[in-house]
């Protein structure tokens, strides 16, 4: 695993102005109230970990980042530009949406990579779709994301001949690729064999360091107090307590504690 | 004038001598089938889209569309559409376009179930994978969920096609000389029913059986074209290693 991530050596400066914001988001499914009026801010470079007890609607947040849930209200600035609630005619909605998307690289709990195609073509496919590169511009590009996180001997392997942990890696090439701005994880190890996890823990350590701007739910606590900047602790729909590392080993709130006695 | 069943001799030489005829019938019966299949298949898939479309009003107007036309029985429903409309409207209608329009709308609504549940069966965290890499809907169901789906649509694909190949034997009661029907009229020129059904039997059996095959070559097909793809792209990356 050697190379670097250069398309993200800049703007390693936590501090810099924000990236994403999130003011006063509101969802409910039904009549259960998820996100009960959370207002998040991330800057460039930072990483941030968010981390609660299961259902408490980590993974809502997370989801709002890119608009893959829609909030009820609330606003989401991605670079200065409104995304929510929408700007722009019916007619460019889609367009804008896709322009946000694009910027913003996701990976999931369970994968998600494309079973019909190879590794190589998981990640080449947005490439040539969205980013209109030309077949021999995309290979190369996925190739070298593919050697960043390790896997370029298993480019022509398909998902199903891959790991758990070889396949999120490829998902993170995949994400990564795009060149994004931000890289959102949605508990990225929760359905990996113990023995995997720390593969791609370190693929994403290293991303880290190499500056690349992070959202991160994880119930990692370990990767939390390495690589968090700032740590913000979800429960029952709002950031209960937020701030650095600190408060893994002195929480503030009640429900922090009580959480972290039970995870640690 | 009574019939005695232990009279009955057999004699084959008429399936023979009628052979042209049951070829004949063969062609327009696989011709009837296909051009229907077709357009099935076509008209099968905005239908299951909007069975499955959000908006109550779409996804109703299709369900009752598939409802009605997989209840109606087909026998009925072809004698509407070619004696029917001449009858209500005057006009004469085409008794192929009749017996097409019949299969074809009748089977999109068989079709559209079938591929509405592929389409389900398809996690839906491919989706969201593709919208979040910046797809657009529509290439994210072109590229990613389509590819998957059709594996697991084929096989009830093909079950549909012998399907349509026996049931465009009905269309024969509108004049459409198709297998059946050209056996039919043999039997009422040469008395001889059992010999020549069979023999229309023993067709409609072997294309089915030449139908099975077909499908499964698709699949493999559809398997192929993916690994040819990476082969390519393996090629290629040996060429360009060999050129750094």
């Amino acid at each position: 695993m050697d190379g670097s991530f250069t398309s993200v050596s800049a703007d390693t400066q936590a501090g810099a102005g924000p990236l994403l914001e999130l003011k006063e988001a509101h969802k409910s499914f039904g009549h259960v109230d998820v996100i009960k009026g959370v207002s998040l801010t991330v800057r460039k470079g930072e990483h941030v970990v968010i981390f609660g007890p299961s259902g408490g609607g980590k993974s809502t947040l997370l989801r709002m980042m890119n608009l893959l849930e829609t909030p009820d209200s609330g606003t989401l600035t991605f670079e200065g530009k409104q995304y929510f609630p929408r700007m722009d005619s019916v007619l460019n909605r889609h367009r804008v949406l896709q322009q946000l998307r694009s910027q913003i690289g996701m990976v999931f709990q369970r994968f998600n990579l494309y079973p019909h195609l190879d590794a190589l073509h998981n990640v080449t496919l947005s490439l040539t779709d969205v980013k209109r590169m030309s077949r021999k511009a995309a290979r190369l590009k996925a190739e070298a994301s593919l050697a960043e996180v390790g896997l370029k001997d298993r480019m022509d392997h398909y998902p199903s001949q891959l790991s758990g942990g070889q396949q999120q890696r490829v998902a993170i090439a995949r994400a990564l690729a795009m060149d994004p701005k931000v890289m959102l994880f949605d508990e990225p190890t929760s359905a990996l064999d113990p023995e995997l996890i720390g593969e791609v823990l370190g693929v994403m350590e290293r991303l880290a360091r190499e500056g690349m701007t992070m959202v991160v739910v994880t119930h990692e606590m370990g990767f939390a107090r390495r690589v968090g900047d700032r740590l913000v602790f979800v429960s029952e729909g709002v950031i209960a307590e937020s701030g650095g590392k600190e408060i893994l080993s002195t929480p503030g709130e009640d429900r922090t504690k009580a959480f972290l006695e039970a995870v640690l | 004038m009574s019939w005695n069943p232990t009279d009955y001799q057999f004699a084959w030489n008429v399936v023979w001598q009628y052979r042209f005829w049951l070829l004949e019938g063969t062609l327009l019966t696989l011709k009837i089938a296909a051009v229907s299949m077709t357009l099935a298949m076509i008209f099968a898939l905005p239908l299951a889209l909007l069975r499955m479309s959000r908006l109550r009003f779409l996804s109703g107007v299709a369900m009752i569309y598939i409802a009605v036309l997989r209840a109606i029985p087909l026998l009925v429903f072809i004698l509407w559409m070619y004696f029917g409309v001449t009858l209500v409207t005057g006009l004469q209608v085409d008794a192929f376009g009749a017996g097409v329009i019949c299969l074809t709308l009748q089977y999109s609504a068989w079709l559209a179930e079938i591929y509405r549940a592929g389409l389900q069966a398809i996690d839906k965290g491919q989706r969201e994978a593709a919208l979040s890499t910046g797809l657009s809907q529509s290439r994210a169901f072109a590229k990613v969920i389509w590819p998957q789906a059709w594996r697991i649509i084929i096989p009830p694909l093909a079950s549909n096609f012998i399907g349509i190949i026996k049931d465009s034997s009905l269309v024969g009661v509108i004049g459409l000389n198709e297998l059946m029907r050209q056996a039919q009229i043999a039997d009422s020129l040469s008395f001889r029913p059992f010999e020549l059904f069979t023999a229309a039997m023993v067709i409609y059996i072997v294309l089915a059986l030449i139908i099975s095959p077909l499908a499964s070559l698709v699949e493999r097909r559809a398997a192929r074209s993916l690994s040819v793809q990476t082969r390519r792209a393996t090629r290629t990356r040996r060429s360009l290693g060999a050129a750094a």
